[in-house]
């Protein structure tokens, strides 16, 4: 594997060496070793020993392999190392976007952690994660929050390790959220100053300077964020316990992914170990006229009840 | 690995009452099926891709999704262990490199359904939450028309123009298609729903297919949609089932629209019956 110019980095409470830039500053000190590679190198087809195969992805006992047409391939493995060949006419925008939502989630999850399709944002109280599909807000909210004095946690894989102590901590990814044009519009930043993800794409990355959290936190709310079709006010409901569960696990960073790397048994103890401990609030907004300030004003009333 | 059926349409034309119709035939229970679990995804899910695909598409541009989908069909039919329906609404549309977006050779079959254009118009705008007819009429009159996959939970469909719609999947030489006539399932429901059962090679058991037209019927899912809503209708939209009948565009198009519309549609809606020689709507 060729390491090619190292970039350093602190993410997720791990130091990386990466090939390609990641968003951030490069942490002060370089003398720590660092815990993830991102090299570049040649990358298999295949993985004689997978278990699971999807149509761009296949699953091995410590390994996971995936490529994006036009872009590259990559195998991440043993949560220490990922390989990436860059397709011809690939820039580094385009290996980055897949290397640290697909390439990193799956690196977490070969370490043993549990990690969330979520943003996260801290309070007085700890950090409060937003759960929810892609394209539902989530980055959004966290920019609104973070607007209104709350430190950043992260934009889209949201990990939570069990600390020592045995309560789980999320530890503060990259200090970026990646927004649309309308919600930059929502929130009053011209999409004209930011860099693109990636060429051709319109949503932007708007970097975090001040406001991102330095340490890791414990994890104190879990909010779902869904659409309605029905009614005009946002809605805050709490489902039973029993079904904590389940939403906690579909909402994990690809759960059929978490599943195959870590196997079943491993994955859903980890994501009990967050449900037993803590409820999980829905939160609905209406599909259609978003009203953003409404909406961060509810969770707010939510966040001190 | 010719595994899926795919349930095709121009929107409004039928293929939600058919999948209502399919989960009640297919899970042969007592009582009618709620219509908001039916089976089935949409070709142009975002989460049927990431599931497949082991990434998220949503940082990847029109044309790149486009070129990943026939890839995830072909995946699909090939875990497949029985058949697969799926849904769509788009076109029958072509990659840069020729091969058509809905691969051959992971499809069983078509069933493609039409209803009359005149009717469309009005359904399709209620289901926007409007009544500007005119608008509607030039959608569906537009080669470009698509719905934009955004940031929603859908990726970008081309529609095109009804006729382009209608005579593209219909005319697909290397599928196998069967065109289902909202009309006839309204009008001969056993005989339609059961050539469409045929040809989706299930199992054609006359008493069965009878329970499943009876709680699939309009009046049925209108009241389910009444009482506990139905989460496939358009935040705009007073209603998904709204009318459900034939004709009622005699009521809400002008001469004049009907003429425009006639005038972009006629050669399509003279083949498949809507209209006769003469020129005259038939339904």
């Amino acid at each position: 594997m060729n390491p090619g110019v190292a970039h350093f980095n602190t993410a997720f409470g791990l130091n990386l060496r990466s090939c390609v830039a990641l968003p951030g500053p490069a942490p002060l000190a370089t003398a720590a070793a660092p815990e993830v590679e991102v090299g570049w190198g040649e990358v298999p087809d295949e993985l004689p020993a997978a278990s699971v195969r999807g149509a761009r992805y296949q699953i091995a006992p410590g390994q996971f392999l995936f490529w994006v047409d036009g872009i590259a391939r990559f195998l991440v493995s043993e949560g220490q190392r990922i390989v990436v060949q860059r397709a011809p006419g690939a820039d580094d925008d385009d290996v980055r976007a897949f290397l640290v939502t697909s390439a990193l989630g799956a690196l977490l999850h070969q370490r043993g952690d549990l990690v969330l399709h979520a943003s996260g944002i801290v309070t007085r109280d700890g950090g409060v994660v937003f759960l929810g599909a892609s394209g539902v807000g989530k980055s959004t909210l966290a920019a609104a929050l973070h607007r209104r004095g709350h430190a950043v946690l992260t934009d889209e894989l949201c990990v939570v390790r069990r600390d020592a102590a045995g309560g789980g901590r999320i530890h503060p990814g990259f200090p970026a959220l990646k927004l649309w044009p309308d919600a930059l519009a929502l929130l009053d930043l011209p999409a004209a100053g930011l860099r693109p993800v990636r060429r051709g794409i319109e949503k932007r990355v708007v970097p975090i300077a001040g406001g991102f959290a330095t340490a890791a936190v414990p994890v104190r709310k879990v909010y779902l964020l869904t659409t309605t079709r029905r009614g005009e006010a946002v809605r805050l409901t709490q489902p039973e316990a029993t079904r904590r569960l389940n939403l906690l696990h579909q909402h994990t960073y690809f759960p059929q992914i978490a599943v195959g790397l870590s196997g079943k048994a491993a994955h859903f103890q980890r994501v009990l170990e967050l449900a037993q401990h803590l409820a999980i609030t829905v939160v609905e907004r209406p599909d259609r006229g978003a009203d953003l300030a409404g909406l961060v004003r509810r969770v707010e009333e939510d966040l001190v009840a | 690995m010719k595994r899926i059926v795919w349930l095709a349409a121009y929107p409004k034309s039928g293929t939600t009452w058919f999948r209502v119709f399919l989960a009640n035939f297919l899970r042969n229970a007592d009582r009618p099926v709620s219509i908001n679990s039916l089976d089935g995804a949409m070709a142009s899910e975002r989460g049927l891709l990431h599931q497949a695909l082991g990434f998220d598409t949503g940082e990847l541009s029109f044309d790149e999704v486009d070129r990943l989908r026939p890839e995830v069909y072909r995946h699909l039919a090939a875990t497949a262990t029985g058949p697969r329906f799926l849904k769509a609404h788009d076109a029958y549309t072509f990659l840069p490199d020729g091969q058509p977006l809905f691969p051959p050779e992971a499809t069983a079959g078509v069933l493609y359904f039409i209803r009359n254009p005149l009717d469309v118009c009005v359904s399709f705008a209620h289901h926007g939450g409007h009544a500007d007819y005119e608008r509607t009429i030039r959608r569906m009159a537009d080669r470009q028309s698509c719905a934009d996959g955004g940031i929603g939970g859908q990726v970008r469909m081309i529609y095109s123009s009804w006729s382009e719609h209608v005579t593209g999947w219909t005319h697909a030489a290397e599928q196998r298609v069967h065109v289902v006539r909202y009309e006839d399932l309204k009008r001969r429901p056993e005989e339609t729903f059961t050539a469409a059962l045929r040809f989706a090679g299930l199992p054609v058991e006359p008493e069965r297919i009878a329970r499943a037209i009876a709680f699939s019927r309009f009046e049925e899912v209108q009241r389910q949609e009444k009482a506990d809503g139905f989460g496939e209708k358009q935040r705009a939209a007073s209603s998904f089932f709204r009318r459900g009948e034939i004709g009622s565009w005699r009521e809400a198009l002008t001469p004049a629209q009907v003429a425009r519309l006639v005038a972009a549609q006629g050669e399509t809606m003279q083949r498949f019956g809507y209209l006769s020689a003469d020129g005259t709507p038939v339904f």
